[in-house]
């Protein structure tokens, strides 16, 4: 009993890991540039789409470089967003706009993608690896979770030291606090902004390798993950990195300690959770 | 060449006119107090001076440079940097990181010792947060940190709102420091008093417009009075 239970939580921490990479993005995004990023789940998608076609095309790559190579695209396919639409979008007062304008190029990468893939559902083969488990003290982990989880690890870390030990931090901090006195200091907002979709998209293409490793993905995925970062996102405190893993974790927990008693819930419980937080919220006066 | 030359500058809140064809110059280490009754348009020019707002009409020059209209980035460049009415200093930022990024890449003596040197209280509190600071402690953070630039100009808007009088003195002690360190200065207080004892020059403005002007020394207290309230507008 004691062995399933922990099995179960270090596979819900796993998962929880992921979802979390999944909300950094959009905490990034948000908690910065202010702007709620509805292209998300499609950057998810396209690393996703990027890892498969870099194991297509060498399918010796370790694991290690069609994650670095995901990022890379993702990344500057975000700077190149966020300079030529983005930006200008957020020129205006409403923040509708460049919600809108992110809605916008959800829907075009997602048709671009089924138009130059398919509709097809898609995994990605990392041979032994999904196969492969670690056994300690009479239990078995399984090394793709592992792997997951030291990931997420890595990114909560090295985003926790880029935000709060560089100068790009302490620019991302400042133009967040006050944009206007930023760039009185000379904080080029637009340069930081460009970063920060970068490594939002860098961070959601992880995520979508990730994915791409436990399940098939098409490119209609992306609505669904998107819907996971903002239950992650506006869990742990919008614009919060740790809250954002934290939710994470948690929801990654109740999905799979639900599914061991209800196989059929898929990411039910999951909802049921994010929408009973928000409910004791609301009654207790914290829902903003 | 002045310093800093503002010839005709307009700018508007809407239909509201904010400043009407303001014109003076600046000469380079000097300190002109700049008072003023609410509305006379004082922060509307600090604002527009550092390129917080865009000027209607006029230009803006540093040592015979036009300055690009609203534009904080080109402002901050020619050196000149704010003290914002209300400090603003950056709170999930530690006062040291707030002094840090002020440092904008011109070179100087205000180096981040000097600073403390100027107001030791900011190196005890270093590692914390803009908001366990008292209001007199916050604005010293607010001058380091437009120090930490070294500017040519420095704008302090509404320098001593909210504080005592003791805590007053000690930032005007500090300014007097940087005027003789050679920093030029620009001056808002309501207090026309403090501001005009360590100014070169006063200028009074009303509805927008410098209505009166004269050496610090001889500012005549009754004209000056006349001018804050429009009295000779």
């Amino acid at each position: 009993m004691i062995q399933t239970s922990v099995e179960l939580l270090f596979q819900g921490i796993t998962l929880g890991g992921l979802y979390g990479i999944i909300g950094a993005g959009l905490a990034l995004t948000f908690g910065i540039l202010r702007v709620v990023n509805l292209s998300h789940g499609e950057m998810i998608t396209i690393g996703a789409f990027v890892a498969v076609a870099l194991v297509g095309m060498v399918p010796t790559l370790p694991i290690a470089l069609v994650l670095a190579g995901a990022f890379v695209a993702c990344a500057l396919l975000g700077a190149f967003l966020q300079a030529a639409f983005v930006e200008r979008a957020m020129a205006f007062r409403d923040p509708m706009v460049p919600m809108l304008t992110t809605f916008g190029i959800a829907v075009v990468l997602r048709n671009l993608l089924v138009e130059t893939t398919g509709a097809d559902l898609r995994g990605l083969n990392v041979g032994g690896l999904a196969q492969s488990s670690i056994s300690l003290g009479g239990m078995t982990f399984g090394a793709l979770p592992l792997v997951t989880l030291l990931l997420a690890i890595g990114v909560f870390v090295i985003l926790s030291l880029l935000i709060r030990r560089t100068t790009f931090g302490r620019e991302v901090r400042a133009l967040s606090d006050r944009p206007e006195i930023a760039a009185l200091v000379g904080v080029r907002g637009k340069r930081v902004h460009i970063k920060v979709a970068a490594l939002a998209a860098g961070f959601a293409a992880l995520a979508g390798v990730l994915l791409a490793m436990r399940a098939s993905v098409s490119p209609y995925s992306g609505v669904s993950y998107l819907l996971i970062a903002f239950e992650v996102v506006v869990l742990g405190g919008l614009g919060s990195i740790r809250g954002a893993f934290a939710a994470g974790v948690l929801l990654g927990v109740v999905q799979i300690v639900s599914s061991r008693f209800d196989g059929n819930a898929g990411l039910l419980y999951v909802h049921v959770t994010f929408f009973t937080i928000l409910v004791i919220r609301a009654i207790s006066g914290r829902l903003s | 060449m002045p310093l800093l030359e503002i010839d005709t500058l307009a700018a508007h809140h809407g239909e509201l006119v904010a400043l009407d064809g303001l014109s003076f110059a600046l000469a380079e280490h000097e300190t002109l107090a700049l008072v003023g009754a609410n509305g006379a348009g004082k922060t509307t020019l600090m604002r527009v001076l550092c390129g917080l707002m865009a000027p209607t009409r006029g230009t803006i020059r540093v040592q015979g440079h036009a300055l690009k209209p609203g534009d904080p980035l080109a402002a901050a460049r020619a050196g000149l940097a704010l003290v914002p009415e209300g400090r603003l200093l950056f709170d999930s930022l530690t006062i040291e990181e707030n002094l840090l990024i002020g440092q904008s890449g011109r070179t100087g003596i205000w180096s981040l010792d000097e600073i403390y040197g100027l107001f030791p209280v900011l190196r005890e509190k270093r590692r914390l947060s803009p908001a366990a600071l008292s209001g007199g402690q916050q604005q010293m953070a607010a001058i380091g940190r437009a120090l930490a630039a070294n500017p040519r100009v420095l704008l302090c808007d509404e320098i001593s709102l909210g504080l005592s009088p003791l805590v007053t003195d000690e930032v005007y002690v500090a300014l007097k420091r940087v005027r003789d360190e050679g920093t030029a200065l620009i001056i808002v207080d309501q207090d026309v008093t403090r501001a005009a004892r360590i100014a070169d020059r006063v200028a009074c403005m009303f509805k927008g417009r410098v209505t009166y002007e004269t050496q610090a020394a001889t500012a005549n207290a009754a004209t000056l009075k006349n001018a804050y309230f429009g009295l000779t507008a």
